[in-house]
């Protein structure tokens, strides 16, 4: 009787130890989720910039311990797991904070839009105003509608949940992905942890927006298909490897009609994958053979193809969606400027404005020479070990050089956005590359040398300073990366501000969408500026005007002829709302109003809006104004007299007289 | 012995699963929304869409026993599944909508099912993993929302708002009732009323609780409703209405 109970003391111990462990995890979780709301409550409330530092005790409360239990060797392959998914839930925090019972962020309501418009007619909306691109790719909204159908959710709970199964599937797809191609835990944690660090992981890649859906079927249909070209012994069973290619093309297929730019990813990252698997079958690389060229190809060439042919489908639309980015020469003209050759293009600053305190903007700058001596650690570690490597490692090593290749762009107002969201991809390859060389570097099997000089691993005498420098370096990139991803207005609410996004939403602009859902109907047609427009829409079922239209020149232009007042009889506008705040704070966009540049404009239409001309139109009616807005009816029949007669309809006088 | 029955035990357990999920997406479909049976709804088809075909899918392809690999794998594959035949039944004008999803669902659970009990060799993956991180996350969450809910942190902007559907115009008078709403002000303390330009015809002082206002004056000489005419109230802070005329009398 005796022998057992010896026997089960240190498992007893142990369990015990893991509870008490356990615990005092979840209390650091609850923490750190007291205290996200907490920084969000206090900048809501304008405290001055103490919320960014009870965001950032939050932020690494949980952060820290769990990528210290992710890294070291005591833990278990089936606790890190579970921690990474236990990240990946906590980091909803912040967005779920911000955004509560309604969409808020700019994507959020475009997307949201089309939901509702799926769910009433039954059918992918052709054509909205709020996001072109999305409705011809609408593979989120038709997932949250199915579950919105079978759950019975409202519709904004159904798109969290989507979302939120959606973020937490990333990181753990990083994860498995890197687990697969190390066959270690924890060189897959460290993959994981940096892949948190994206700069668009903790806020935009967890709104509800087609990259969120897109970003895990990427991900876990590069896991199945990896899985499945895999090389295996003769005589395995092959029921698995079947499973796997089809579950990969299956993803391949929902990534096609979810989101664009990924889909091209994919297909771009399998094709590498396919190519690097043949040169290694071939003995160009003289490293082992790990995946099946055949079925490589396979699946590159179905990705490939399914792109191709939605590409060719969509047509027009994604042309000019996707053409800015692409446009080589000014790209190229930007890369020339760098080096003094030629002008660059419009800069902005990455930091213009902002209430970022300065030791996030200083970390955001920091970041970047750190991920570069990380990356080339890593790459030259890696090619030291290639023997082993997989064709993965090939293709996350292309798409980690891009981000550094994308930097050049990012200064550039037209490209910035481009680059930010490129981001997302880049990262994936940081994951894998530093996955997989911090977890060859922790087992002691990473060397560096340079002329039989060895750098790595260090010498002993350096390494335990070395151990607080690698700390400092993720601080930096993890606060670097936060503050570069997304404005503080996103990260933050606080009072509103006119023209910001998200922080023009507050009541006034509740007051007009409530207007409108009373008033409105699924035949009015709205010209507004790209914020308020935004309530409005998913109030209402009312149209929004199609950008490109010249019903902007009213409010812009100096002098209005009746040429330009047609838009508003061929788009069959039915209201106009106007923010009177326009050009009171900071300078007047084209943008606000979709128009991609100032230089569309007419020349008599830059920089100061003319809106006492809005109040002097015989076919315009002022029916609703807030403190701010002014919502007015277009009297259709006034105006279309007033076109034939050739006469603008300005009241004689009453600009000047009423504010000029 | 042991392993024939561990084997033949796996089979029976996914067959019920794979029962279970069908059960649970039939009952998802027929249940009606709101009250206690729409909570059971929404539980049953949180399950049904996001749990069973998931782990049942995810399983055929899960070499590791990882329960987290399986279920949050299974479930993109799921939700890609949505994402086509949803795209497929639009494509070929069909209704989006319940039947599109449970069919392709049902479908899914079925074959996965069929498939996970003809699958030899499929390791059972422990749960705890799942459940702790579940656990954990989930206490962030409760943290943070619970002291949302204690501190909220919507800002409250003073704003209010002035509406007029139309205004009233007599052969000698012109009328306009302004209804007036705020939120956290006293504005608009003060609206005015023009006919075409300036001079004003009419000045309301408006209380902080009152909700509708007046406007009343004589048309100025030398207009009336058959001109063009353009009536305009503005607000103290310049906000202002031009509300289309109704002409009434003679």
């Amino acid at each position: 009787m005796t022998a057992p109970a010896v026997t089960a003391t240190p498992s007893a111990d142990l369990a015990h130890g893991e509870r008490r462990r356990f615990a005092a995890l979840a209390a650091v979780f609850l923490a750190s989720g007291i205290l996200l709301a907490l920084a969000e409550w206090m900048a809501a409330r304008g405290d001055g910039t103490g919320h960014f530092y009870v965001f950032w005790f939050g932020y690494f409360l949980v952060t820290a311990p769990v990528a210290w239990l992710l890294v070291t060797d005591r833990t278990s392959a089936a606790a890190r797991g579970s921690l990474v998914v236990a990240l990946g839930i906590w980091s909803l925090a912040p967005t779920l904070l911000r955004t509560g019972n309604h969409p808020l962020f700019f994507d959020e309501f475009s997307h949201f839009r089309m939901l509702q418009d799926l769910v009433r007619t039954g059918h992918p909306v052709g054509r909205v105003g709020l996001l072109q691109i999305g409705a011809n790719f609408p593979g989120l909204e038709l997932v949250t509608s199915g579950l919105y159908h079978l759950s019975g959710l409202t519709l904004w709970i159904s798109a969290l949940v989507i979302a939120s199964v959606a973020h937490v599937a990333l990181l753990a797809g990083v994860y498995v992905l890197v687990r697969d191609a190390s066959r270690s835990s924890r060189a897959a944690a460290i993959a994981a942890v940096v892949y948190s660090l994206n700069p668009s992981w903790l806020i935009f890649d967890a709104q509800f927006s087609y990259e969120t859906l897109a970003l895990p079927m990427l991900v876990w249909s590069l896991v199945f298909a990896l899985r499945g070209a895999r090389r295996r012994e003769p005589g395995t069973p092959t029921r698995a490897r079947n499973v796997q290619i089809g579950l990969a093309a299956v993803l391949i297929a929902g990534l096609v009609v979810t989101h664009s730019v990924t889909s091209v990813v994919c297909a771009a990252a399998l094709t590498g994958i396919a190519l690097i698997a043949t040169l290694q079958h071939r003995g160009v690389l003289r490293t082992e053979v790990t995946t099946s060229p055949l079925i490589a190809w396979c699946l590159a060439a179905w990705s490939v193809g399914l792109t191709w042919w939605r590409f060719t489908e969509v047509g027009h639309p994604l042309v000019v969606y996707l053409g800015p980015t692409f446009h080589f020469s000014q790209q190229l003209r930007q890369l020339l400027s760098l080096f003094g050759v030629g002008s660059s293009l419009p800069l902005h600053s990455a930091f213009a404005n902002s209430s970022a305190p300065r030791f996030e903007i200083v970390c955001a700058y920091l970041m970047l020479p750190v991920l570069l001596v990380a990356f080339v650690w890593a790459v030259w570690g890696l090619l030291g070990a290639r023997r082993g490597l997989t064709p993965l490692v090939y293709v996350a090593g292309a798409l980690g050089v891009l981000f550094f290749a994308s930097l050049p762009l990012a200064s550039a107002v037209a490209y910035s956005e481009a680059v930010h969201r490129s981001w997302a991809f880049s990262f994936l390859g940081f994951a894998v590359v530093l996955g997989l060389a911090g977890g060859l570097a922790l087992d002691g099997r990473l060397s560096l040398t340079v002329r039989s000089r060895r750098l790595w691993p260090p010498a002993e005498r350096w390494r335990r300073s070395l151990r607080p420098g690698i700390a400092a370096c993720a601080v930096v990139v993890a606060i670097g990366s936060v503050s570069l991803g997304s404005s503080t207005a996103y990260r933050f609410g606080g009072t509103v501000a006119p023209e910001v996004d998200p922080l023009y939403a507050g009541t006034q602009t509740t007051m007009v969408a409530r207007w409108f859902a009373h008033h409105a109907s699924a035949h009015d047609v709205v010209f507004a500026n790209r914020f308020v427009i935004r309530p409005i829409a998913i109030a209402s079922h009312v149209h929004v005007v199609q950008p490109g239209g010249t019903e902007v020149h009213l409010l812009l232009t100096l002098a209005i002829s009746t040429d330009e007042l047609f838009a508003y009889r061929t788009d069959r506008v039915t209201y106009v709302v106007y923010d009177r705040q326009t050009g009171k704070i900071g300078h007047v966009k084209a943008w606000y109003w979709y128009v991609p540049s100032d230089s569309l404009l007419p020349k008599d239409a830059r920089g100061t809006p003319h809106i006492a001309r809005l109040s002097c139109l015989n076919w315009l009616h002022a029916v609703f104004a807030t403190s701010d807005y002014e919502v007015l009816r277009v009297d259709r029949p006034v105006l279309a007299a007033d076109l034939r007669r050739g006469v603008t309809g300005l009241i004689a006088g009453c600009p000047e007289r009423f504010g000029g | 012995m042991s392993d024939v029955r561990g084997e033949r035990g796996a089979r029976i357990g996914v067959g019920a699963l794979g029962l279970a999920g069908l059960a649970l997406l039939l009952a998802a479909a027929l249940l009606a929304p709101g009250g206690a049976e729409g909570t059971v709804r929404t539980a049953v088809a949180c399950l049904a869409v996001l749990v069973i075909p998931g782990w049942l899918v995810g399983r055929l392809a899960d070499e590791d026993a990882d329960a987290l690999s399986r279920q949050l794998g299974g479930t993109v594959v799921t939700l890609a599944v949505l994402a086509v035949c949803g795209f497929a039944a639009a494509t070929w004008s069909l209704r989006v909508a319940t039947a599109a999803v449970a069919v392709p669902l049902l479908v899914l659970v079925a074959i996965a099912a069929l498939l996970g009990t003809a699958a030899p060799g499929i390791r059972r993956a422990p749960l705890a993993p799942l459940v702790g991180a579940l656990a954990l996350g989930a206490t962030a969450l409760l943290g943070a929302m619970g002291t949302h809910l204690a501190l909220p942190a919507a800002p409250v902007e003073p704003a209010f708002s002035i509406e007029a559907a139309h205004a009233v115009v007599s052969p000698t008078r012109v009328v306009v009732t302004v209804t007036v709403t705020r939120v956290r002000t006293d504005e608009p303390t003060q609206l005015t009323l023009y006919v075409n330009l300036p001079p004003p015809v009419a000045v309301a002082l408006v209380a902080p609780e009152q909700t509708t206002v007046r406007l009343a004056a004589r048309l100025p000489a030398g207009t009336s409703c058959r001109s063009a005419l353009q009536l305009r109230v503005v607000a103290s802070n310049g906000a202002f209405l031009t509300p289309p005329v109704t002409c009434v009398g003679r």
